[in-house]
């Protein structure tokens, strides 16, 4: 179908630097050629957005997609960044508002547009500015907001949209070449609503055929109730009875307010929760055996008078021995932290010397490298910082950003299985 | 607590937009330039040929309705700042709304939201709402809760003239800022008698009456107005689904829940006790009953934005002490405004509300103005206290209360040199205030307290009768609000350090005027006057990655620009009417992805254009508005439309008082969005018949 492209005052040198961009890429797509068998994604989930059954993905060169925001969130858009140093970057990439996030499964990426947008579209991270659908998801005639938080994938052909804003998530195909055929169904979560009417559902992760829903539950004056995670068969779209909770079918999380799920591929799921806004100290991070859905505490964020990390507002689990949390003091006062996710205890210090600084995404290559997201701070330019885990060594020159960066996702820029 | 800043207008929240740029805009300059210099190389030719022997008819404006000074009242001849000034003839036939009248204004620029009645605030030279101050009969109508002031407020039905003062801000007006002022004047009683009734009707169900009726007896006079007014708004819009990218699924349809309703009352009362003293009352009454759209235009919306306000002030005029030279003018106010949001289906922000905000203001103030000789000076003095409450009428949240206590002094000495030709305006205005915030289930109270003083100089020459040249540096201020200094509950989080922000104003212009008898034109007034202005500590929202919001003192800005108002009148009655903005209103924040960017929502270019003549009887009035680089964002990232609105009207007053106005508005039907997923309607006619006595 159609797809017009995205606005630019200077079309020649956006179309000048798009070029520079591809033949960027191609170049390092024919350096890394030899390497690829050996680049495998871990896909821990990162929140469900390049997550592919757990498994690992096919290997090829791939790309760090970022959705970005302006300071003063007045605007955003989209950055496509080299993943091999020197990183090289084209921004400001389909410019839109500020609520946005990003998803990707292979070759593509999915912007999502998120309050009072309702929106998801379809972009080959090789031709980064050129929309191939885009497509809402309201209803015709549904009222309010959709809010999609999050768009996870079991296939090409079969993905699920979940909408923080309505109690039902959606089952849509992403290669559908128009609107009537993108929405294949709905899986009804109102089960869980609070008496805003909504379970606000906002992240998943698939892990051998289940699909895991991260349900905050915020009341009417946003305050969390017992969050729960709904567990779906993604063969029949129906919800699996856990039978650990005697209220509903899913499982009860012994963290509240939480918004990262992710696996360490090892049959173990991972939930970071940040607690109340206010603030009150009822998140940390919990564990999730996928086989017996029982779950466990793994970090607590403290109490009122001991929190010596502050709320975690971020979390990235690299391996079942590594993982890394954001620390949140505060208005743009995190710090990084690292931490064994087999026994949960936080190592000493702050990693990359990020402390005291506006620390936004945590996220993970194919290669298990670690991209951490850091907000503007004062004069400072918003920038990724890419580390290697084995020893939190910082790997290449930041990526000076533009815009804030909210989330990053690896599509693949090549396929050639 | 609330994860989100829940304001009182969140629909606006939204102000960015996804907009192809339109090829327009790189055409758009060379036009208006080779217009321009075509005007002003004509006007240049043209004066010397009368210039000594033609009286001069002043451009100043006195700032009290249909011409009547009052102590207290601006004296524009006296000022040394570049003002411009709208008339009842065209506020009457308006009728529905004055910003679209200062819109037109060189140096002013007002954005609006959606159709008749909804919000619309104003720019001036560049500066943000919240840097232009607007009075209504001199009374300060911006308050401590931020935020500029929605002149969809102020009925056109009760207003007799608008004063626009760009840059520096006369002494009487009691507030300064940045960008300068607004001066809204409603009727004046005087001592004849007349009556005026109006109605007007139109497309989208638009349609408003009005009376007027006023009379003395002996030494009182009064006068009394009313009005109603209320429109569907259901006109035509492309509504994209949310899918900027996505053509095939846009549908074009009728606005919906957009309606609005309003009516208004003014009552104003006087008694001449003596030539030298005079009590005046006044008593203003305003409701409006808004219905607020969707960002997606849902059929199913039902919020509401109500607002409801009175007014009642006094003044005591006492002139002539101290053997004529002292005039004085006591006045005291007091103003109650509610309003109340209904979102209570959570159709248009992020959770479900139902908040009602009040917020009561109350002063005195004294004027004293002192002439002799060559010499005036001014002294004016202002207490003023500002409560504002807000009450979550679902009960999910404490009420939280503030309250700002002000005073103010105003001084200007003005020198007269040369024969009068020279004026040298030295001021200075000194502030003190004191905010005070309180959560109703929380321990303490935040405060803040500030005092400043800020120095002014004007200058005014005039070498011959028909020119006038001026020049004008000062600082000014705009000081935080409510939600800045003390947060919005929720993720808004307050900063009690927060400084006023602060720049220096300077312009230098002049005003040119004179009959003539070339080619065809008969008169000739020009005012031209280029600005630079520099913005510091400039109060910025930012948000962390948990969408934490919280204001900071981190930006600075730079705003440059010239500006022109010409008005030349041609035989047979044929008027000419051309005011050109160009301006350069620049960020400069540290953040790299906003420096040297221009400031989100100001136009660089702007020009108005209208055409008047006489024909068969009728006055045909053409004019175009048009206006080019303004952005939604900050980063530049979202351009707005550059349109280009035709309108024309046909006017018809007869001598027995019947008058008749047809107008059609946006003639090409150009869709324009000031604010982002809040279309303003296309093309439109109105019709407005009219008797006064």
């Amino acid at each position: 179908m159609m797809m017009r492209k995205s606005p630019s005052p200077h079309p020649w040198l956006k179309t000048l630097r798009t070029t520079a961009f591809v033949l960027s890429l191609a170049l390092l797509t024919a350096a890394c050629s030899d390497s690829d068998d050996d680049n495998s994604s871990p896909d821990n989930g990162q929140n469900g957005q390049n997550g592919q059954n757990g498994q690992s993905v096919p290997t090829s060169t791939e790309v760090a997609v970022v959705a970005t925001a302006a300071d003063d969130f007045t605007s955003g858009a989209f950055a496509v960044i080299t993943t091999e140093a020197p990183f090289t970057a084209e921004q400001n990439l389909l410019p839109t508002v500020s609520d946005i996030t990003v998803a990707s499964y292979g070759e593509h990426y999915y912007t999502i547009e998120r309050l009072n947008r309702d929106s998801i579209a379809k972009v080959k991270a090789s031709a980064p500015d050129e929309v191939i659908w885009q497509y809402s998801v309201l209803d015709d005639g549904e009222g309010g907001s959709a809010n999609p938080h999050a768009m996870i994938f079991v296939d090409e052909t079969k993905a699920y949209v979940l909408r923080y804003g309505k109690p039902v998530a959606w089952i849509v195909n992403p290669s559908a070449t128009s609107a009537a055929e993108f929405k294949i169904g709905e899986i009804d979560l109102s089960a869980y609503s609070t008496d805003r009417d909504l379970p606000s559902m906002t992240s998943g992760i698939i892990v051998d055929g289940k699909l895991y829903v991260l349900m905050q539950r915020l009341d009417a004056s946003f305050t969390p109730l017992t969050a729960y995670v709904a567990v779906i068969d993604t063969a029949t779209d129906t919800e699996i009875n856990t039978g650990t909770s005697a209220e509903f079918n899913g499982i009860e999380l012994p963290v509240e307010n939480p918004s990262v799920i992710q696996t360490d591929g090892e049959g173990t799921l991972y939930v970071q929760g940040f607690g109340h806004f206010t603030p009150v100290y009822s998140g940390g991070v919990a564990t999730i055996d996928t086989d017996t859905y029982a779950t466990e505490l793994l970090v607590d964020d403290g109490d009122d008078t001991n929190h010596p990390y502050g709320q975690f507002s971020g979390m990235q689990i690299v391996s079942a021995e590594r993982g890394y949390l954001i620390g949140y003091n505060g208005f743009r006062d995190n710090h990084l932290l690292a931490f064994n996710p087999m026994t949960g205890v936080i190592e000493d210090g702050f990693v990359a010397d990020l402390q005291g600084r506006n620390v936004t995404t945590l996220s993970m290559d194919s290669q298990q490298r670690v991209w951490v997201g850091v907000g503007a701070f004062e004069a400072e330019s918003a920038k990724l910082m890419v580390l290697n885990p084995a020893d939190n060594s910082q790997v290449g020159e930041s990526v000076l950003l533009d815009f804030n960066p909210l989330r990053v996702t690896f599509p693949r820029v090549n396929e050639e299985q | 607590m609330r994860p989100l800043s829940l304001s009182p207008l969140p629909y606006l929240e939204s102000v960015v937009r996804i907009e192809c740029v339109s090829a327009m805009r790189s055409s758009f300059l060379p036009r208006y330039r080779c217009v321009f210099l075509g005007l002003v190389l004509s006007s240049v030719l043209v004066l010397p040929a009368r210039a000594e022997d033609l009286a001069l008819q002043s451009l100043d404006v006195v700032s009290s309705a249909d011409g009547v000074h009052r102590t207290g009242d601006v004296l524009t001849e006296a000022t040394t700042g570049f003002s411009s000034s709208i008339h009842s003839d065209r506020i009457q036939q308006s009728q529905l709304s004055i910003g679209s009248l200062i819109d037109q204004e060189a140096g002013a620029q007002v954005r609006e939201s959606g159709g008749f009645g909804g919000y619309s605030e104003i720019s001036l030279r560049g500066a943000g709402s919240d840097q232009v101050m607007v009075f209504l009969d001199g009374m300060l109508l911006n308050d401590g809760s931020g935020g500029g002031v929605d002149l969809s407020l102020v009925d056109p039905a009760q207003t007799a003239r608008i004063d626009v003062y760009r840059g520096s801000t006369p002494l009487q007006l009691g507030k300064a800022s940045l960008g300068g002022a607004v001066n809204i004047l409603t009727h004046l009683d005087e001592a004849h008698s007349r009556y005026r009734v109006a109605a007007t009707a139109g497309d989208f169900g638009t349609y408003k009456v009005s009376a007027l009726a006023q009379g003395a007896r002996d030494d009182l006079d009064g006068l009394i107005s009313i009005s109603a007014a209320g429109s569907a708004n259901d006109f035509e819009l492309t509504n994209n689904n949310g899918t900027q990218h996505n053509p095939d699924d846009d549908r074009v349809e009728a606005r919906e829940n957009a309606a609005t309703a309003q009516q208004s009352a003014l009552l104003k009362a006087g008694r001449q006790f003596s030539e030298r003293r005079r009590l005046d009352g006044t008593a203003l009454f305003f409701n409006k009953a808004q219905e607020i759209p969707t960002w997606n235009n849902s059929p199913n919306a039902e919020a509401t934005f109500d607002t409801q306000s009175w007014q009642v002030r006094g003044r005591w005029i006492s002139d002539d002490h101290l053997n004529g030279t002292l005039d004085t003018a006591t006045e005291w106010y007091y103003t109650h405004r509610t309003e109340t949001y209904d979102d209570r289906n959570n159709e248009v922000g992020l959770a479900e509300q139902h908040d009602r905000y009040v917020t009561r203001t109350h002063g005195i103030s004294q004027t004293l103005q002192w002439q002799a000789g060559a010499s005036e000076a001014g002294l004016r003095l202002e207490l003023r206290e500002e409560r504002y409450h807000r009450n979550d009428k679902l009960g999910h949240d404490p009420d939280d209360r503030s309250r700002r206590q002000n005073a103010l002094a105003n001084l200007d000495v003005s020198q007269r040199f040369l024969q009068g030709r020279l004026r040298l305006t030295p001021s200075a205005r000194l502030h003190w205030r004191k905010s005070r915030y309180r959560l109703d289930d929380a321990d303490g109270t935040s405060r803040d307290e500030d005092f400043h003083a800020d120095p002014q100089l004007g200058l005014k020459y005039r070498p011959t009768a028909q020119l006038t040249l001026k020049s004008n540096v000062g600082r000014y201020r705009r000081e935080p609000g409510f939600f800045e200094l003390f947060g919005d509950r929720g993720l808004v989080l307050g900063n009690p350090e927060l400084v006023a922000e602060h720049g220096i104003n300077a312009d230098v212009g002049a005003e040119w005027q004179s009959h003539l008898e070339i080619a065809g034109l008969r008169a000739l007034r020009l005012q031209t006057s280029a600005w630079y202005n520099t913005i510091d500590d400039m109060i910025v929202r930012t948000f962390d990655a948990r969408g934490v919001g919280r204001s900071s003192n981190v930006a600075s800005a730079r705003l440059r620009g010239w500006e022109l108002a010409l008005r030349a009148t041609f035989v047979h009655d044929l008027v000419l009417n051309l005011r050109y903005t160009t301006q350069d209103p620049e960020n400069r924040s540290p953040n790299a992805a906003f420096k040297g960017k221009v400031l989100p929502g100001r136009d660089q270019r702007a020009l108005y254009a209208s055409l008047e003549a006489p024909l068969l009887g009728w006055t045909l009035l053409y004019d175009v508005h048009m206006r080019s680089g303004r952005y939604y964002d900050t980063a530049n990232l979202l351009p707005n439309d550059d349109p280009q609105i035709h309108s024309l009207r046909l006017t018809r007053q007869s001598p027995s008082g019947f008058g008749i106005s047809l107008a059609l508005n946006n003639l090409t039907d150009e869709t324009v969005e000031d604010f982002n997923g809040y279309p303003k309607p296309g093309r439109a006619w109105f019709i407005t018949l009219s008797y006064e006595h």
